[in-house]
């Protein structure tokens, strides 16, 4: 029996009157550690939040522990949430606003002061126990705005962008903590983001939701190597996968400049109209003229790698090579693809076109 | 050359505003701390140095006594029932609701009627025998109370009506805050399964506290202040029930025209209004949170 089964879940706003949520159907297991990601918009949020019980479901069956709970209320659900701005009292201190679920709930001072101090001890926030939050600092505040969740041994952890407010270097370590604090734990977890980086890392499966359609579910491996469609292409990963347009014919993969790729190891039949995605990893500079030429436009060092971005057969293009590669702006240069790595997609649906798991295999 | 800059700058910024204050506050001020010394009768061009006897015979006199229990009385059972009707009221009314605004307007109507106008309306509403209030009291078969001519119901009634005029105003400052209180703070509320009461104490109560302190300021010092429905409704009466401080001073400078005693209790009213000012203003460190 799965953790948390949504079956053909829908939402309407009711001033609104259009679905922002269609059909939504996922089982999450005990332990899991979810992320939903997507662009601004997608429902992800939504989602989230009629998980929590607080968004009423318009349609569909939200089942907990075997246990449907669409008319249960949010207090019911025995679940534990963090806000994207933290949600912490400003007029309590940090010790109050970790015991704040406890105190409503009128445990003992004793049971509760044990189990903030429990708490605090994991997160590293005894030192401050006595501070109010405006004496914190971002990565601080959020760790209070995790401590409240976890004093409470809820079963269930819901997420909302709790990293999207602080700067690069303490999203990283706070990163870090959480998926720590889950392996600690091993609560279910439901982790919403719009940062893909965030979702690679740190799910045990994604869910890739766009327009209030799930795109796809699977592991960060699965979603990165075997994209279902164009949108996944193009939302996971950084930098972006690119994108050519071209046919098949009788296996040979070509562009609509007339270049052959080169020959793909399954069959799929003709197709007169495909988009060719490809990794920035999987094409490299060429000794050779391969016919596919590309214009540099700019060079970035990002450190271990370098992205050489250009302009080929029409399209931008973005290719990861090492750093001791030479290559000057302006410089046109060939460019050489690895064939067994392209992903096809139908131009017209954006589905892919074959499963490159199955393929690979 | 920069500092005569500098001095010339100060006067404009500093010196011509102050010229008013200075003329009509700090010099009537000072003035009248001098009359409150003396045995001035409003109209004789002369007068003599008493030294404290205005005070003495303020500080021993029951009448002052009653008049600092009414105003104390007044103050209290004003400022507090229009807080808690001014919270109440706008949180009824919040956004999303169908008609706010009509209804909104209709709570604020109140305090942009002039209080004079409104006292003359609400002394026929009081009328004890054909006044509406005692007629809908008496289709329900409720005690009918003599309202304004009865010395024990008088100061109950105008309190009433202060109440009335200023809670919709009151609640146009707490609509403000509340809408200033972060959704997400009663989402949590919600999941950790607070009741309506625990979120009033843990959310609301304390996140529009700094609104509370002004209101409490505010009304405070309007409430020592209130003359006009004080003039038109009781005139103080009946035998000095509705007699608060600022009466008492009127009634002792343009009634009785003795200035001296008047000016006296005048000082004795800036010295309260300014203690309670400063005791709420440092109280409220402890329940204040900006």
């Amino acid at each position: 029996m799965p953790k948390i089964k949504m079956t053909s879940i829908k939402k309407k706003y009711d001033n609104k009157g259009e679905e922002v949520i269609h059909d939504f159907n996922l089982d999450i297991e005990e332990n899991e550690f979810i992320v939903f990601v997507g662009p601004s918009g997608c429902g992800k949020s939504t989602t989230l939040r009629m998980i929590a019980g607080l968004e009423s479901i318009t349609s569909g069956e939200l089942w907990m522990d075997g246990k449907l709970v669409n008319d249960v209320q949010a207090k019911d659900r025995d679940i534990a949430m963090v806000f994207q701005n933290y949600a912490l009292f400003p007029h309590y201190n940090v010790y109050d606003n970790i015991a704040f679920g406890l105190k409503m709930k009128k445990y003992k001072r004793s049971f509760i002061k044990e189990r903030v101090e429990q708490a605090a001890e994991i997160l590293g926030l005894t030192k401050y126990l006595k501070r109010k939050p405006k004496d914190l600092s971002g990565g601080q505040r959020q760790r209070v705005a995790l401590g409240r969740a976890i004093v409470r041994d809820a079963h269930i952890f819901l997420m909302d962008e709790p990293l999207s407010n602080l700067d690069a270097k303490l999203r990283i370590q706070m990163r870090k903590e959480i998926i720590n604090l889950h392996r600690r734990l091993g609560t279910t977890t439901i982790y919403v983001t719009h940062d893909q980086t965030e979702a690679m890392t740190m799910a045990s499966r994604i869910v890739v939701l766009n327009d209030g359609y799930i795109e796809q579910i699977g592991t960060p491996e699965q979603v990165y190597n075997n994209p279902q469609s164009k949108f996944v292409a193009e939302f996971m990963g950084s930098p972006p996968m690119n994108f050519l347009e071209g046919s098949v014919k009788g296996n040979q993969l070509m562009l609509d400049s007339g270049e052959v790729l080169g020959e793909l190891s399954q069959s799929i039949g003709d197709v007169e109209k495909v988009d060719i995605g490809i990794r920035s990893e999987n094409i490299d500079i060429a000794a050779h003229d391969t016919g596919i030429n590309m214009t540099v436009n700019h060079v970035e060092l990002m450190g271990a790698d370098l992205h050489i971005h250009g302009n080929a057969d029409g399209k931008e293009i973005v290719i990861r090579v090492v750093p001791s590669e030479k290559v000057a702006v302006n410089e046109q240069v060939s460019l050489r693809v690895n064939i067994d790595m392209v992903h096809l997609f139908d131009a017209n649906t954006g589905k892919a076109l074959f499963d490159r798991e199955k393929v690979n295999a | 050359m920069i500092r005569l800059k500098k001095a010339g700058k100060l006067f404009i910024f500093l010196g011509i505003p102050m010229i008013p204050l200075i003329v009509f506050w700090f010099v009537p001020m000072i003035v009248s701390l001098w009359l409150s010394l003396t045995d001035w009768d409003y109209i004789s061009p002369t007068f003599n140095y008493v030294g404290m006897d205005n005070y003495t015979y303020a500080f021993t006199s029951d009448d002052f006594y009653q008049a600092l229990k009414n105003t104390v009385v007044f103050g209290v059972f004003t400022v507090v029932p229009t807080i808690i009707i001014g919270l109440l009221l706008a949180m009824l009314l919040r956004e999303g609701l169908k008609g706010i605004t009509f209804f909104r307007s209709l709570m604020f109507s109140p305090w942009i009627t002039p209080m004079v106008a409104m006292s003359i309306v609400w002394a026929w509403i009081y009328e004890p025998d054909i006044g509406l209030l005692n007629q809908v009291l008496g289709w329900l078969h409720l005690p009918q109370p003599e309202w304004l001519h009865s010395s024990s119901s008088a100061l109950w009634s105008i309190i009433i009506v202060t109440v009335w005029k200023n809670a919709g105003w009151a609640m146009l400052f707490y609509s403000d805050a509340l809408q200033k209180i972060p959704r997400d703070l009663y989402e949590v509320s919600n999941l950790e399964g607070s009741s309506w009461w625990q979120k009033m104490r843990t959310v609301v109560i304390p996140l529009v506290s700094p609104t509370t302190l002004f209101l409490g300021i505010m009304l405070a010092i309007e409430s020592i202040q209130a003359y006009d429905q004080i003039q038109v409704m009781t005139q103080g009466g009946p035998s000095g029930s509705t007699r608060t401080l600022l009466y008492m001073y009127y009634q002792m400078a343009f009634e009785q025209f003795n200035m001296g005693q008047a000016t006296a209790i005048s000082t004795i009213i800036v010295i309260i209004t300014g203690i309670l000012a400063l005791t709420m203003f440092y109280a409220s460190k402890r329940w204040v949170h900006y």
